[in-house]
This record gives C-alpha cells, structure tokens and sequence, in this order.
C-alpha cells in the first residue's frame, strides 16, 4: 500500500537532526544546505517547524517548471527533480505553498524530498518524539497529513512575520 | 579532516584582531576537542596567578569532533576560564544550538583574550568573522538580546551565545546562555564573557561535516537511536522532583530538610497536568529533547521560557521552602534571560534565607524584603537585585555564599551551602546520597554532579568494582573505583561533544564511543585507551587547581554536610543508585578522607596535598605538564 510522510509540528522539538540525516543520505557528508527538509526555528517559543515537500496530488512545481524539470510518480508519490534539466530559475521554489523547495547553492539546482526512495531515514530516526511519521495512506491518514500541513504552513507565516 | 574542522578562531579583543590557526594534530590525539583541548589550551595560554576577571584570562570556547555529524545527542558546547567564583579550574558546557552552528561555520575552538574597551559582538559568519559594536544591546536581556542581533544582522538562522545584565555586571554565578534557554551555567563563565566586554558571540555556518566511515556510522546510529527509546524523559529530569520528595532526598531549605509539602507542584509532570508544559524542547542533534517549555498565560507571574530543569526546581523551589509552579516558572524564566546561574542563585537566596531567619540579616540588609523561607514575592525580586547588583542585599548575594558569609560573619558559613573551593553546591544533599560525597568533594570545579553523574545499578556496580557491593555505603576502595570509572567516561563524554543524557547509549558505554569516534573520524582507538584520555583530561584539569594554589583541603564539602546530621528520615534507604543515607547520616571529614586516600592512590595523587606524582603525570602523558609544575615548585 502507499505510504505517505506525516509531519506533527507539536511534536518536534526542533532539534534539526532530520536536516542533519537527509544531506547525509544523499551527501554522504553533512551540510544542511543540502538537505531537502528545512526545520524553521523559533527559539523564544521553543518551536521547529520541519517544512518538506508534501507530494501534492497535482504539485504547483511540476505544472509551474518552465524546463518540465520535475515531475511525479503516481506509484511511489515521489516528486523528482532532473537535475540535467533543471536550470535553477527558482519557479518551484516560489509556487511550493509549503515552503518546500529549495535551491542547492553550489549546484544550483531545485532540492525536493524523494522520500529516500520510498523509506524515509527523517521519519525512520524521529522515532522517538515521531514528529515526522511514515504511514499508509488511508482516507484518515490524508485527511490528517492535510490538516497538520495546513497548521504548520500558518504557524510557519505567524513566525517569518513575528521574527 | 575527518569530524573535527580542523581550525581555531582566535579573537583579541584588546587589538581587535581576529585569526584563525590549524588545530594542532597532538592536541586532538591526545585530548580529542571539546573539554580535553579546552584544558590544555587554557593551560598553555595563561600564567599562573590570572585573575578570572583581567583581559589576560582566557575564555575558550569548543566543541567536540562528533558534533554536526548524524550521531544524536552531539550539541555540547564546552567553555572553559578560571573561575571568578572560585579562583580555580572552570569548564561549564552548554546544550542549545551554537556548538553545531560553530562547526559548520569551519571551527573547532574559539579562543578569546584580551578586553574591548567598548562593548562588543563577535560575528562569526562562515570565514567572515567581525568584531561589531554592541552598545545598543547592553542593558538588555538575553532573549532581547538575541531578538535584536537577529534582526540586525538579517538571518534567523544566526545562533547566539549571549550575557544578560547579571554577566554584564560580573555576578559571580553569571551564565552565558546560547538559544536562549540553555545555559553554561556554573561558576562565572558569564562573569568573565562580561569583564571582556562580550556582550554575544553570533554565529551562521553553512559549511559541511565529513566523516571517515559513513557506512558503519549509519549502522551505529540506527542502533543508537533504538535504545534511545528506552530512555525515560518524558517530563525531563524534572521529573525527579516527586520521586526524589518522596524519598526525602530532595533538599530543601537550604539543606535542613529532605522533602517539602506540596511538592509535586514544582515537578516536571504537574506542569504537564495542569496545563503549562507546551512542548518540549531539542538540543542541536538531540532526538529525545528532554527541556520543556511552559507557559504562565496570566496573572502577575505571566511569561515563557524553556525549562526549569531538576536542578532549577530544586534551588528556586524545594530549597528556599516555595512550592509554587508560576513562581518557579518565573524565577526559571529570570535567570535564564538576566544570564544567572539557576543552582547558585537558589543556594545563594536560601542562605540570606535562613541567615533572615536567624537574625544574622535584618531588613535594613535585605532592601526591607521579608526574606523568609517561602516567600516566593520575596525571591523574585532578590534574583532581579542580584542581576543587576542592586541595593546592598543584590551586591552580597551577587558575590556567591561564600564570599557572601565571609563579609556578614557571624558563623553563617555553618549555612552557606558551598564547600572550600567556593561553590554553589549542586541539588543532592550527600548526607542522604552517599555515594556522591566523594565526588563532590573531589570535582575541580565545586561540589556539583557535573564531572560524575553516578547512577550505578547494582550489576554496574559489580562490572566496575569487580565484586559484589553487599554493605552500603559501600567500602571507600568501591567509592573510589565507581567514581573514577564516572570521572573518565563524563571526560571523554565532554571530549566528544555527547550529552551525558544519551546514558548507557553512550555515555557509559565507552566501547560504544570508541566506535562511534573511529568511524567518524578514522582514528582506530580502543575503548581502554579512550577511557585513557578521559583519565589524561581529568588530571590535567587538576593539575591546573595545583597550579593554580590548590591543596587538600579545598577538597571538602559544605560544613553543614560535614557536621550536622540530617534530622529526618529516608523513605527506601540504602538501594542502589540511591538513596544511600551517610553513616551517621553526616559526611563527616573521617570518612570523606578515607574515601579520598582511596581515590587519591588509585589516581597516583600524594595523599599530604593532593597533587598528582610526576610518575601518574609521565604515565599519562603528561609530561610537559609535570616540567611546568616542577618549574614552580609543586610536584
């Protein structure tokens, strides 16, 4: 069955190690602006705000990407960046209504989750506070991923106007 | 390199010169990085005699070769100085977010030396590193503080170590806070941030961490990350306030008794309860986040902060006879913004306390504040006079209890929770935790849990002594042996840069270490020889006391501990970890010293002055130590 990633923001302590994880994946050495989760902290209120791709049924970066550079696979619901034919204009960056794109400073290429190919090591190693799960996609389950991405984006847009 | 940056940022403040030197290859393979290098640093870069508070002390910051890699638990930050409260070795270290932000930014350490003339902010922005003017930020509070820094310089990312008003003003319990809420606490680091004129260090690194072996650190990561599961923090070590109450373990006014009525208001689950926790909060890389973060929404003692921690509750509850949450949540929000150490605040208040209560102060000394066990209105304003040295009551406290009973005589040192090398002591009471007794009496800083946090089960017990501990307390030999074993892992710990929260996971596990160290840095090393290094660091770090005019009988504890027996009674006595009631229900000095010769001769320490034998210093490799302290005569 598909799965699919549930970020509870309530439950992150902001300790930014998903960030830490994801550039290792794919890296193989740590440097967090490589890592395709960004957590946006708000230290006077103790808040992290882990924000990702959301693997949107018809995701705004696929329609708006003017090279068709990304798109998505309806199996897996993994949204790929090619990365020959990205040419790091910032559209997507810009459409993601979940702050979940970002550009790769050296390469200069957009940096969107790809779920570790289908087993997320974010989620996998957030076991114990379980900020950000890995479950199967069930109406419930979407119908809760949907409600705690739409908390998260208006927590995030009090915090970039209060800080 | 591989885990460490390979670089330290050396700051002069009194030249405003900024450089940055290559970490030495000898430095790191025999001390590792954070406490370890910090020591030899300071020894290397100050002379004898420094008073804590001139330009010539340095202030060293650092971090260890595993922070800003995927092992978790890795935020540490170490900061090292001599201590303005004890005129002796200082290491305090720090969670929050700045040892990971430093790292990426390309530095292991910062050395700082010298003094601005005005104050300043040190901005270190990957190689860009700036000494800017702070002098629209002094005054303020640390979050303040760190509201404005972020906004001027345009990046909330940015990560801030910073004083309040109590460094600014060089309390002698100042901290120096990073995100906020976490604090590198004890004895004066904030003091001596303050004497230099430092009023923050901001960092932004967006550099990159390599590690020599990623495959086997993701194999040791996953497990890691297993058995931390396992690990109780759901309410932080606050936590510990009920049960230890319960036991009649949990000091409280100022040490006279072991539990106090109502108690369960001031832990860590009542404010999960009764609805002030919000969430908790994470250290850099820390997948448990054991702080929490309450909430006052209103009322006169309204605010926020993260925290308190046992320790907290304990000095600003237990210990002054206040059992009240939105109290303690303020008092815990106060310091933690003025920049002041929570333990020594606390003690240092319940001794004006008690001395109050005896008449040794009156309220022409305490600014007309009835200053009685329990009177919370009362507490609250003594922590804001002794931030900002006000009034003749916040210049006596601000001083630390025992400069504090030196100056207002009248025996009240019988009171001042403190031992001969001058500080705070830290919230267990040893009289009914007796296995702590030599370790606090022992640790280069003061009498805290901060150089050997002991827990041993009884099976560890057996692993570490090699026999059966069927008496307790144990037999002084045992003592030694279990807080030797302890002293050695927190070095290595602190080395590393891991919190001691990561328990057997890491911090006791030294084979889990040895691993993880080789497979970030590449460097094959046994977990006996790191356990070596720990040994290395901690008779370093005691030789810089000798240096610096230490002899045995700075090795004490409080007088009450020593003198008079606890009134009350323990629930569960004598099961390991603890309780474990003192014979007599006192330390006195008979037994403390037996334990002591125990722990002296295993360490290879002369029993007549505690100073470590040149040969204990050749066989650790510590051999440019021992000809600097032939040079002045004590070895």
């Amino acid at each position: 069955m598909k799965k699919v990633l549930i970020v509870d923001y309530e439950k992150c302590n902001g300790c930014t190690y998903c960030m830490l994880v994801c550039s290792m994946k794919h890296e193989d050495y740590v440097q967090r602006s490589k890592s395709r989760i960004k957590v946006y902290k708000y230290e006077e209120e103790a808040l992290g705000l882990p924000m990702l791709c959301e693997q949107c049924d018809e995701p705004p970066c696929v329609e708006a990407c003017p090279s068709n550079a990304i798109s998505k696979d309806p199996k897996l619901g993994i949204v790929s960046v090619n990365q020959d034919a990205c040419n790091g204009c910032g559209v997507c960056v810009n459409v993601c209504p979940y702050y979940g794109v970002r550009i790769d400073p050296e390469t200069g290429k957009a940096l969107i989750c790809d779920l570790c190919g289908g087993d997320p090591l974010c989620a996998k190693l957030c076991t114990i506070r379980e900020a950000i799960m890995w479950v199967e996609a069930t109406p419930s389950t979407l119908e809760r991923k949907r409600k705690l991405a739409e908390a998260r984006i208006n927590e995030l847009k009090r915090i970039l106007e209060v800080s | 390199m591989y885990g460490w940056c390979g670089r330290i940022l050396y700051v002069d403040l009194s030249r405003r010169k900024i450089s940055k030197k290559p970490l030495p290859k000898d430095l790191i393979s025999r001390f590792i990085g954070g406490r370890g290098v910090n020591a030899k640093l300071l020894w290397d870069l100050s002379k004898p005699g420094t008073d804590p508070l001139s330009p010539e002390n340095p202030l060293i910051v650092g971090t260890g070769p595993l922070t800003g890699t995927i092992v978790p638990l890795t935020g540490r930050t170490t900061v090292t100085t001599k201590s303005p409260a004890t005129g002796l070795y200082l290491k305090s270290s720090m969670g929050g977010h700045f040892a990971g932000e430093l790292k990426f930014a390309g530095y292991d350490h910062i050395i700082i030396l010298g003094k601005s003339e005005k104050p300043v902010t040190l901005w270190i922005n990957d190689e860009n590193v700036e000494i800017l003017d702070a002098s629209h930020l002094w005054g303020k509070d640390v979050r303040e503080t760190t509201r404005i820094l972020k906004k001027d310089l345009g990046d909330r990312d940015i990560r801030i170590a910073a004083i309040g008003p109590a460094g600014e003003n060089m309390v002698k319990f100042a901290s120096i806070m990073n995100s906020i809420y976490n604090a590198c606490a004890r004895a004066g680091t904030g003091a001596v941030m303050g004497s230099k004129n430092l009023k923050a260090i901001a960092v932004r690194g967006t550099g990159s961490i390599k590690v020599k072996n990623p495959d086997k650190l993701w194999s040791l990561v996953f497990e890691i990350a297993e058995k931390l599961k396992s690990r109780p923090f759901t309410y932080g070590t606050s936590h510990l306030i009920a049960e230890f109450n319960e036991k009649h373990i949990l000091p409280s006014y100022n040490f006279t008794k072991g539990s106090i009525e109502g108690g369960y208001k001031i832990s860590g689950k009542y404010f999960a309860e009764a609805g002030y926790l919000r969430r908790k909060h994470g250290c850099f890389s820390c997948i448990i986040g054991c702080h929490l973060y309450n909430v006052v929404e209103k009322g006169p003692y309204a605010g926020y902060a993260v925290g308190p921690e046992y320790e907290t509750a304990f000095a600003l509850g237990s210990n002054t006879g206040i059992a009240d949450t939105e109290i303690l949540l303020k008092a815990n929000e106060l310091c933690n913004i003025y920049g002041l150490d929570t333990i020594s605040t606390g003690v240092t208040i319940a001794w004006a306390m008690e001395s109050y209560e005896r008449g040794v102060l009156t309220k022409e000394d305490t600014n007309g504040l009835d200053l009685k066990f329990g009177n919370g209105e009362a507490m609250i304003k003594a922590i804001r006079m002794i931030a900002f040295r006000e009034g003749k009551l916040g210049n006596l406290l601000a001083e630390g209890v025992k400069r504090a009973s030196k100056k207002v005589g009248k025996d009240s040192y019988k009171w001042a929770i403190c031992n001969s090398k001058g500080l705070e002591n830290s919230g267990v009471d040893t009289r009914t935790w007796s296995s702590r007794a030599l370790t606090y009496s022992v640790n280069s800083r003061g009498p805290d849990h901060l150089f050997h946090e002991i827990w041993p089960t009884p099976e560890l017990a057996k692993e570490i002594t090699g026999v059966e501990i069927t008496t307790l307390p144990p037999p002084p030999w045992a003592d030694a042996k279990i807080a030797k074993w302890y002293g050695d892992h927190f070095a290595v710990t602190d080395a590393l840069g891991i919190c001691k929260f990561s328990g057997e996971t890491m911090y006791t596990n030294a084979k889990a270490m040895s691993e993880l160290y080789s497979a970030v840095t590449g460097v094959e090393i046994s977990p006996e020889d790191l356990l070596l290094i720990g040994t290395r660091i901690y008779n370093l770090e005691r030789c810089y006391n000798v240096r610096e005019g230490f002899t045995r009988e700075l090795d004490d504890l409080p007088w009450r501990f020593m003198h008079e027996s606890i009134s009350w009674k323990v629930k569960s006595a004598n099961t390991l970890p603890y309780p474990i009631v003192a014979k007599g229900g006192v330390n006195s000095p008979e037994d403390l010293k037996k334990a002591q010769d125990e722990f002296y001769k295993l360490q290879g320490w002369r029993l007549d002055n505690g100073w470590p034998r040149r040969e204990t210093l050749v066989k650790l490799g510590l051999e440019d130590i021992a000809e600097d302290l032939e040079k002045i005569g004590k070895l």
